[in-house]
């Protein structure tokens, strides 16, 4: 095989030079300049021309014109750089980079050069996230790429992240982007199964001309991922290890000691009645609850993969490992995964291979979120500091307000999810050469499988135990599968003639998701066993509960995909797509979707030559139409009858209303952007404006509650988001020994309702503390102004829109909108520190503008909940006439709807920092080994914010209770590779 | 080679057009819609389920229109254990915007759509031999849907007198399936108007249930509204529209029917091992539906006492020889070794499981023949029956309380004794609230504790009427707002 090779490319050389006699040959080696490990297949051009790629080992050998003064070599990952042709032999280190216009982006049907690309795409590379330590890979985007608010409610090992690519831009609908993984559709959720060591490179696609390709799908943006794939060579191994540690962050929000509270309950009236005895003996017990449920949490993942394989089949195998345990007690992330991508091309027009995925993990949960007295994330703030958590005898302490002990109920509780993910697909490529020159056939089968396995104990000791049926304790389990599978069949031409290239494709797609669960809870845990074996079977006291479900949807779609260019100088593509979803009537069932885009390489004109300090120049713009039909019931346009029993008797129940009327919505994307390089490619600057609006919204149309229904979902109104995003990358500083390079990524969004419902009454679509309403954006604040307290009597003082001073509570007059929760300005920044072997990277991500409702606050400024433990602060409540605070008097009926809750969403946290040693190329090779590198990883290391809480990040902008904050943690690693 | 890759594609390309409609054509296999919701009479009788399902929603039989009532008055006081999640309901400080008013509203209103569905729907299936089973299923419907909007309006309207002109209700008589829902938008009628619907109704449900196939509850249980129930709802309503001869006739029906119970027996009736003086309970019980209906007040599985009895009340009561007093209250109960406040609480042990069970499930019995006695006392005392009215309330005490001399209140004596029987009698049964706002319109708590805040309610206080929810207001102009909101 080999030789073979090595013929074909002596012919090919004997062939150039019989054609050209004035030629030269050129050979070298071209390597990494970090690792100095060989790259091959890297393009060497002479004036946009290949003349030929590096092979396994780096070396290269081309022939070129005595003429040619200047080659370019480009690689994909690497900065472009340009050789000046002198002597015959030229060994070459190329610098990783990350704005070379020749890049490939992958739109998940085509790859395009980055030059060809008329939309709006953000790439964020697998170095950019490579070894971070958190389970969900979603949350690692965050302030990773422009136009992308990203945000985790939640520290929970395995938690997922609420992803909004530029702006919410749908009500009752999905806000969620599609994930394409290599071509196949998956869930957006549960990645905690999925290994993101195994992806090569994220792509966020945000505009029309990218989108509009997902037709119905891609309203919300689309994120296409592609695993790693290997390269024709030496077989190359890799082994990554990592450690850490994780502890719980400060807490804002300082909680009342016992002498506090012991003080403050004296001051109301000593509800317990203790005497002053029982007080003197509580004041030597101050329990921090906090404590007693936090732990230390470690992360270990190790991962092992071999990449490579010859001109004809290459493959990436990996293995890997990643277990977590969170910073609370019984909550943690187990993950093994495996991953086989193989490729193959049976002759020179057919080529088929397969990408596969297994993930396994097991998830153990501590529930959050909430307001529940039986969440021991609740109970670490509702505690007395006085209370224990065990009596002397060894048994949980029963509290004096009745509060569950929240060391009780995490131990005598447990919550774990099994999972196995699959993903796995199969693809064929026939060139067909012999129909017509530049025809190909492409087919693409994959499936998203997903196979849950929910298991949920709540001994008889635990108080959610004891309010269960039969009061003695739980076992239950759920077991849910989804099955997704995604065929993609396509015929492509593509065709170069003299300076015009072109390429059309017509495609079908399918997907169908089938969904089925089935669960039981027993009861009776009155035995040893703490499982299913437990429960009492057969007793009228523990009637057991069983419970099956099954829905489908799905989706068809042909559409085309068009690209021109001419002189690769003026870009245009465009692609039309009619999609048809079950989930809407068979009148509304399908809609055709379009996008058209233009690009233009200004620096490639002429009249450019002369302008010395910009090298690239590119204007693009795009429109089209994009649809979202996911966020919705399966069967959200029928009326649905439901089994409901009484007295043993299961009749049919109403309870969805028809819409027969529902349809797809709608996303208008207009975006134009401009790209250039300056200063010698030191400098990167991107600029996108854009503006979305959505029509058809899916809203809920207000019902008279008479019919017994609230509302009707139903396709009115609209909703706009506008914005700029903005990229710079810049070279600081290059030197020999030493690299400083920054990435900053900056997006502003506006949203605004511009249409609701007829029937919507002009102060909005209201919820207890938020309004929807024409003018403002989604999610506005709707509260009543809290203006403090009256020095005179203690009542507190509201603020009427009319600038009035009030003290009389009117939630349904004196309410308005304070700001929005979705922070309208958000972003990220990192800064790379290279000298020599060492590595320095710190990585900023923010976001500002929003303001957050702290429901978590009120729970402990409430004076009625004084009989659990309370905010410091509470003790400054109004006693008597003449007090200055803005803590009203105890015994006024207590308000939380009020701006006294309100608080400033902004962050700026210290997102990831890293800290790196690479192993000299030349010790590599005397350890024998091909590279390694030793790093510190600190992730959420420190965070700056006003918010009274663990964290300010909440996905959406109200914080109920409960509150897992974001794991802190600090990690050591090695890659080494052979 | 080449003409087998041609004609596979060939054949894909088309195999993939012809399936295309097809595969977007899914139905759903665990819900029905309406065309095979309702394929014969027997899904109809078995969709009764789901009217009396929606009974027990929390914004129905499951709080709001049953303890809710006594939470809210002088029947309870809040203690330390309180999660004080109905603060605004206790200090009567609600507003349009209140989740307790809005759920109420919204489940009344369930109730009447799926009672409806029914009375609208059934007739498609009549046939030359099957109008009695009609009438029993029909009839059923009907006598709900009277008494969701009777229900309704006590809370939402102000002067509930026969003919008063007060603001009520719309009285909805469509279903979802008949009217659009979309622009439904009815008007308040006032408080006669609506009396003279669930008048209609009632006498509509008679007229049904005097032909019927075969009798609607067992002997052992009473879960469905029957004749004996639907005279039941007829003398509450009638009590409430100040209609005397209406309450005597209709509650010596239910009295007759189902004599009162014995002492032995009657703490039966709360544990749900006797349906004696049952007329219509709403069934609880954990396989269907786990719900602790006074769960807010006494959680007997997790011991917490968020609301007790309250004292002033307990000492008229003798706890020796009155059976209610253990009934209604134990002092110092708790289901958990280590009672919390020792003996000062006053446990509202009322509701606290079937049979041994203390979990809170039990059923709630809507009607029952204690308050008939009431209801007939009040109604005679005030249509010039005094001593008749003494009589019954005499042998409503002799039933309850051992060695019981029989009393002899005249005047306003009496009706004051008619007043403290019914919160001994009917405590915890949801009334209280609804009987001090029918009769003197005040609360006085009398020395309030952390967490109540409000001691007194006057008579004027716009409290007594429950606001509309500012929601259905907002998505139907036509609905006005009661007057202080």
């Amino acid at each position: 095989m080999r030789k073979k090779l090595l013929l074909s490319f002596c012919a090919m050389v004997f062939a150039s030079l019989t054609l050209l006699a004035q030629n030269t040959t050129v050979t070298g080696k071209v390597t990494d300049s970090q690792t100095g490990t060989p790259l091959s297949g890297v393009t060497i051009s002479l004036n946009g021309k290949g003349l030929g790629v590096t092979k396994a080992d780096g070396t290269y050998s081309v022939v070129v014109p005595s003429s040619a003064k200047k080659l370019t070599l480009s690689y994909v990952g690497f900065d472009d750089q340009q050789i000046t042709v002198g002597s015959t032999s030229l060994n070459i280190k190329l610098v990783p980079g990350e704005k070379s216009l020749n890049e490939v982006v992958v739109t998940g049907y085509q790859a395009l050069q980055k030059r060809q690309v008329t939309g709006a795409i953000s790439t964020v590379k697998a170095e950019a996230f490579k070894n971070t330590p958190i389970g969900s890979f979603d949350q690692m985007l965050q302030g990773q790429a422009s136009g992308a608010l990203i945000q985790a409610n939640s520290g929970q090992p395995g938690a997922a992240a609420r992803v909004i690519i530029r702006g919410v831009g749908s009500v009752n609908g999905t806000t969620e982007p599609l994930y394409i993984l290599d071509g196949v559709q998956i869930s957006a959720a549960n990645f905690s199964s999925i290994n993101p060591n195994d992806f090569e490179s994220i792509s966020l696609l945000k505009d029309a001309s990218t989108t509009a390709q997902y037709g119905s799908r891609g309203a919300n943006g689309v994120i296409v991922i592609t695993s790693k794939q290997g390269k024709s060579g030496k077989t190359k191994f890799e082994y990554n290890a990592q450690y850490g540690q994780s502890r719980f962050p400060v807490n804002k929000l300082e909680l009342m000691n016992t002498n506090q509270k012991l003080d403050y309950e004296i001051a109301r009236g000593n509800p317990y009645g203790f005497t002053s005895t029982e007080i003197d003996s509580l004041r030597k017990i101050n329990t921090n609850w906090q404590d007693e449920i936090a732990q230390t949490g470690i992360t270990n993942n190790h991962q092992l993969s071999a990449s490579g394989g010859n001109e004809k089949t290459s493959f990436y195998v990996s293995g890997a490992l990643f277990n977590q345990t969170g910073t609370i007690q019984k909550t943690g992330l187990k993950r093994y995964s495996g991953r086989m991508n193989i490729t193959h091309s049976a002759n020179q027009n057919l080529k088929f291979g397969v990408n596969s995925y297994i993930g396994w993990s097991h998830f153990e949960n501590t529930t959050e979120n909430n307001t529940g007295i039986a969440s021991p994330l609740n109970a670490i703030r509702w505690a007395n500091p006085y209370e224990r958590p065990f009596t002397r005898t060894g048994g949980y302490q029963q509290f004096l307000s009745g509060q569950p002990n929240p060391v009780q109920d995490m131990n005598e509780t447990n919550r774990g999810t099994k999972e196995m993910k699959i993903i796995a697909s199969a693809f064929l490529e026939q060139k067909l050469p012999f129909i017509l020159d530049g025809l190909s056939f492409r087919t693409q089968w994959g499936v998203d499988y997903e196979d849950w396995d929910q298991t949920t104990l709540f001994t008889r000791f635990s108080v959610v135990g004891q309010g269960q049926t039969g009061n003695n304790g739980l076992y239950g389990k759920t077991s849910r599968k989804l099955t997704r599978y995604t065929g993609t069949t396509s015929l492509n031409y593509a065709k170069k003639i003299g300076d015009h290239d072109f390429s059309v494709g017509a495609y079908n797609e399918f997907v169908n998701r089938l969904f089925s669960s089935f669960g039981y809870n027993g009861f009776g845990l009155t035995g040893n066993f703490q499982n299913g074996a437990g429960i009492t079977n057969g007793s009228a006291t523990y009637i057991p509960s069983v419970s099956e479900n099954k829905t489908e949807n799905a989706l068809i779609s042909f559409f085309g995909i068009g690209s021109y260019s001419f002189k690769n100088k003026y870009f245009l593509n465009g692609s039309v797509r009619r999609d048809g979803s079950s989930r809407f009537g068979a009148n509304n069932r399908f809609a055709t979707f379009y996008t058209v885009g233009a690009g233009w390489m200004i620096s490639d004109e002429n009249f450019f030559k002369n302008v010395n300090f910009i090298e690239t120049l590119k204007l693009s713009t795009s429109y089209g139409t994009v649809g979202n039909q996911e966020g919705i019931g399966d069967f959200a346009s029928r009326e649905l009858f439901s089994n409901r029993t009484y007295a043993g008797v299961p009749g049919p129940g109403i309870n969805q209303l028809p819409n027969q009327e529902l349809t797809w919505e709608e996303r208008q994307k207009f975006n134009a952007g401009l790209n250039a390089t300056f200063l010698k490619g030191r400098v990167t600057f991107g600029v996108d404006f854009y503006n979305d609006i959505t029509n058809r919204l899916f809203l809920n149309n207000q019902l008279s509650r008479t019919t017994g229904f609230t509302s009707l979902n139903t396709n009115i109104g609209r909703v706009q988001n506008r914005g700029w995003e903005f990229t710079l990358i810049t070279e600081n500083i290059k030197t020999r020994d030493f690299r400083w390079t920054t990435n900053i990524n900056f997006t502003v969004n506006r949203n605004k309702i511009l249409e609701l419902t007829p029937t919507t009454p002009p102060i909005g679509i209201t919820t207890s503390t938020t309004v929807q309403r024409v003018g403002f954006p989604l999610n506005s604040n709707f509260l009543v102004k809290y203006e403090g307290v009256n020095p005179a009597n203690g009542n507190a003082i509201y603020r009427r829109p009319n600038g009035a001073l009030t003290e009389l509570f009117d939630d349904v007059n004196d309410r308005q909108i304070f700001g929005t929760r979705d922070a309208p300005y958000y972003g990220g920044f990192t800064n790379k520190f290279t000298y020599k072997s060492f590595e320095l990277s710190v990585f900023f991500s923010y976001l500002f503008g929003n303001l957050v409702f702290n429901n978590d606050r009120a729970n402990v400024e409430n004076p009625s909940y004084f009989f659990d433990n309370m905010w410091v602060e509470v003790a400054k409540e109004w006693r008597k006439p003449g007090d200055i605070t803005t803590i009203p008097r105890a015994n006024q009926t207590f308000r939380s709807n009020t701006t006294r809750f309100l608080e400033d969403g902004s962050f700026l946290r210290l997102r990831n920092l890293q800290f790196a040693y690479n192993v000299a190329p030349a010790t590599a090779k005397k350890l024998g080994i091909g590279s390694a590198r030793f790093f510190f990883m600190g992730e959420n290391l420190w965070t700056g914010s006003t918010f009274l809480g663990f964290d300010p990040e909440l996905s959406n902008g109200t914080l109920t209770g409960a509150q897992y904050p974001a794991l802190r943690t600090l990690t050591f690693g090695l890659s080494v590779g052979f | 080679m080449k003409n087998m890759i041609k004609s596979s594609f060939a054949a894909l390309l088309i195999l993939t057009s012809i399936s295309c409609e097809k595969v977007v054509e899914k139905n759903p296999t665990h819900s029905a819609t309406l065309e095979n919701a309702f394929k014969s009479l027997s899904d109809f009788e078995t969709s009764l389920s789901s009217a009396y399902t929606s009974m027990r929603a929390v914004g129905y039989y499951g709080r709001n229109q049953s303890v809710l009532s006594d939470m809210m008055t002088d029947n309870l006081v809040q203690t330390p254990e309180s999660l004080v999640n109905f603060i605004e309901m206790t200090d009567w400080a609600f507003t349009p915007q209140n989740g307790t008013v809005v759920e109420t509203w919204l489940a009344g209103w369930s109730v009447i759509n799926n009672a409806n569905i029914i009375i609208n729907n059934i007739d498609q299936f009549k046939t030359a031999d099957n109008q009695t089973r009609i009438n029993r299923i029909k009839g059923q419907a009907i006598a709900i849907r009277a008494l969701a909007h009777f229900d309704l309006m006590k809370f939402f309207a102000d002067n509930l007198d026969r003919n008063s002109t007060s603001p009520a209700i719309p009285y909805v008589k469509l279903s979802v399936l008949e009217n659009s829902p979309a622009s439904f938008k009815p008007n308040r009628l006032t408080v006669k108007e609506v009396y003279d619907a669930i008048y209609e109704d009632i006498a509509a449900a008679r007229t049904a249930f005097a032909s019927i196939d075969r009798p609607i509850n067992p002997a052992t249980s009473r879960y469905y509204i029957d004749l004996v129930g639907l005279n039941a709802i007829h003398a509450r309503v009638a009590l409430y529209a100040k209609d005397w001869q209406t309450a005597i006739t209709s509650s010596t029906v239910v009295i007759n029917a189902l004599p009162l119970a014995n002492r032995t027996t009657f703490p039966n009736i709360w544990r749900d091992q006797s349906v004696n003086e049952v007329a219509f309970a709403s069934l609880f019980n954990t396989g269907e539906f786990l719900s602790r209906l006074a769960g807010d007040v006494f959680s007997p599985p997790i011991n917490r006492s968020q609301f007790e009895g309250n004292n002033s009340l307990f000492a008229t009561i003798d706890e020796a020889n009155d059976v209610r007093f253990n009934v209604n209250v134990r002092r110092g109960y708790a289901t958990t070794a280590s009672p919390l406040r020792g003996n000062n609480r006053l446990v509202v042990v009322k509701h606290l499981g079937k049979g041994m069970a203390l979990d809170g499930v039990v059923d709630w019995k809507a009607f029952r023949t204690g308050e008939m006695y009431l209801i007939r006392a009040e109604a005679r005392a005030n249509s010039n029956q005094a001593a008749l009215a003494l009589d019954d309330l005499n042998t409503l005490r002799a039933a309850r309380i051992n060695g019981f001399v029989n009393g002899t209140e005249t005047g306003a004596a009496l009706t004051n004794a008619i007043e403290l029987e019914r919160r001994k009698e009917l405590f915890m049964e949801g009334h209280r609230w609804l009987d001090l706002k029918r009769t003197t319109r005040t609360i006085n708590r009398g020395e309030i504790f952390a967490p109540t805040t409000q001691s007194v309610l006057t008579s004027n206080n716009r409290s007594w009427v429950w606001p509309i929810p500012q929601a259905e207001r907002d998505a139907n102009p036509n609905m006005s707002q009661n007057a202080g909101y």
